[in-house]
C-alpha cells in the first residue's frame, strides 16, 4: 500500500514532463494509387473544361454551324481568303467536277475583289509598260 | 506498399506517444540526452525495417526493452561511465521552474542505475512493477523496493535544496 506522502511526491514528479524528441526521420509513405485518381480526375476535368471554354471563346461570332469534318460551307468562301484544307474540301464537295474546282482554285478569273481593292492583274493591265 | 505505410504510421504513432519517456529512460542510463535520442531513433528506424514489433504482446514494454538493450550495448562498446549532461534538459518543468528541473536531473543522477531505471519506468513510463520486473529480469518485490528507495532518496535530495516540494 503506497504511503500518501509517496503518492504526493510521485504526483509532483509527474508534473515534470519528459522533453519530446525530434520527429522521426522517416519519409512519408507514398499515397495509394486510388488517392492519385481522386486528385487527378478533378484536375483532368478542369483542364478539359478550360480547353472547351477556350475553343468556344475563339470561335467567330455569328458563325454558321460547324460541318462535321471541319469543312467550311462554300458560301462563306470569299475572294482573297486564304485557301485552307477545309475550304478546299468544301469546294471539291460542292463543285461540278474536280478539274473545274482545281482550275477555279488555281486561276480565280471570275472572282470579284473586295470593295476598295483591285486585283493585281487589273492594276497591271492599266499600266503602260515599255519593254 | 499499403502494409509498409500502415506499419510506418503505427510506429510513428508509438514514437509520438512513448518517445519522451523512452528518451528519458535512455538518458537515465547514459546520462546524455543526445545519445539517448540517437539510440531511441535508431531503435525505431530498425523496427521500421524489421517486422518484430507486431509479434510483441506488450508493445510499450517491448519498446523499452529494445531501447535498454541498445543503450547498454552502446555503453559497453564505448566503455564510458555515465556522466550528467549539465546543459540538456530532460524535463519541461512545471511553471517553467528550470532550477527545479536541474535539481531533479542531479537528484536522478545521484541514484544508482538500477534505481534510476525503476523510477523512470514507473513514474514516467507508467509501467507496473510486474512489467518492470519482466523488463529488468528482476522480481516484482525487488522492483517495488528499488522504487521506494529511489523515491525516498529523490525526495530527500530535492526537498533539501528547495523550501518545499510536493508538500501542499
Amino acid at each position: 500500500m503506497p504511503i500518501p506522502e509517496e503518492e504526493r511526491f510521485e504526483s509532483y514528479l509527474k508534473e515534470f514532463r519528459p522533453v519530446a524528441p525530434p520527429r522521426l526521420p522517416v519519409e512519408p509513405p507514398a499515397l495509394p494509387w486510388r488517392h492519385w485518381v481522386l486528385f487527378a480526375a478533378p484536375a483532368a476535368a478542369a483542364i478539359l473544361l478550360l480547353a472547351v471554354a477556350f475553343s468556344l471563346h475563339t470561335r467567330p461570332d455569328g458563325s454558321a454551324k460547324a460541318i462535321p469534318g471541319g469543312q467550311v460551307p462554300a458560301e462563306r468562301l470569299q475572294v482573297g481568303a486564304p485557301l485552307t484544307l477545309g475550304s478546299a474540301n468544301s469546294r471539291l464537295a460542292s463543285g461540278p467536277s474536280v478539274r473545274t474546282v482545281l482550275d477555279e482554285m488555281s486561276f480565280p478569273s471570275t472572282a470579284t475583289p473586295p470593295k476598295g481593292k483591285a486585283s493585281a492583274l487589273a492594276v497591271l493591265s492599266k499600266e503602260k509598260i515599255r519593254l | 506498399m499499403q502494409l509498409i505505410s500502415r506499419r510506418t504510421r503505427e510506429l510513428e504513432s508509438l514514437y509520438r506517444q512513448h518517445g519522451p519517456a523512452l528518451v528519458l529512460f535512455a538518458a537515465a542510463i547514459t546520462g546524455e540526452r543526445e545519445r539517448a535520442q540517437d539510440a531511441v531513433q535508431q531503435v525505431f528506424l530498425k523496427l521500421l525495417q524489421e517486422n518484430r514489433l507486431e509479434q510483441a504482446e506488450d508493445k510499450k514494454a517491448y519498446l523499452f526493452a529494445c531501447v535498454r538493450n541498445a543503450v547498454l550495448n552502446e555503453a559497453r562498446s564505448r566503455g564510458r561511465n555515465t556522466s550528467l549532461d549539465a546543459d540538456a534538459m530532460f524535463f519541461e518543468p512545471p511553471q517553467r521552474d528550470y532550477a527545479a528541473e536541474l535539481n531533479l536531473r542531479r537528484a536522478l543522477h545521484e541514484l544508482s542505475q538500477e534505481q534510476r531505471e525503476v523510477i523512470v519506468l514507473h513514474v514516467w513510463g507508467e509501467m507496473t512493477f510486474a512489467q518492470i520486473s519482466e523488463l529488468l529480469e528482476i522480481s516484482s518485490n525487488t522492483a517495488a523496493s528499488r522504487y521506494r528507495y529511489a523515491l525516498t532518496k529523490l525526495r530527500a535530495a530535492m526537498c533539501a535544496k528547495e523550501d518545499s516540494c510536493a508538500n501542499p
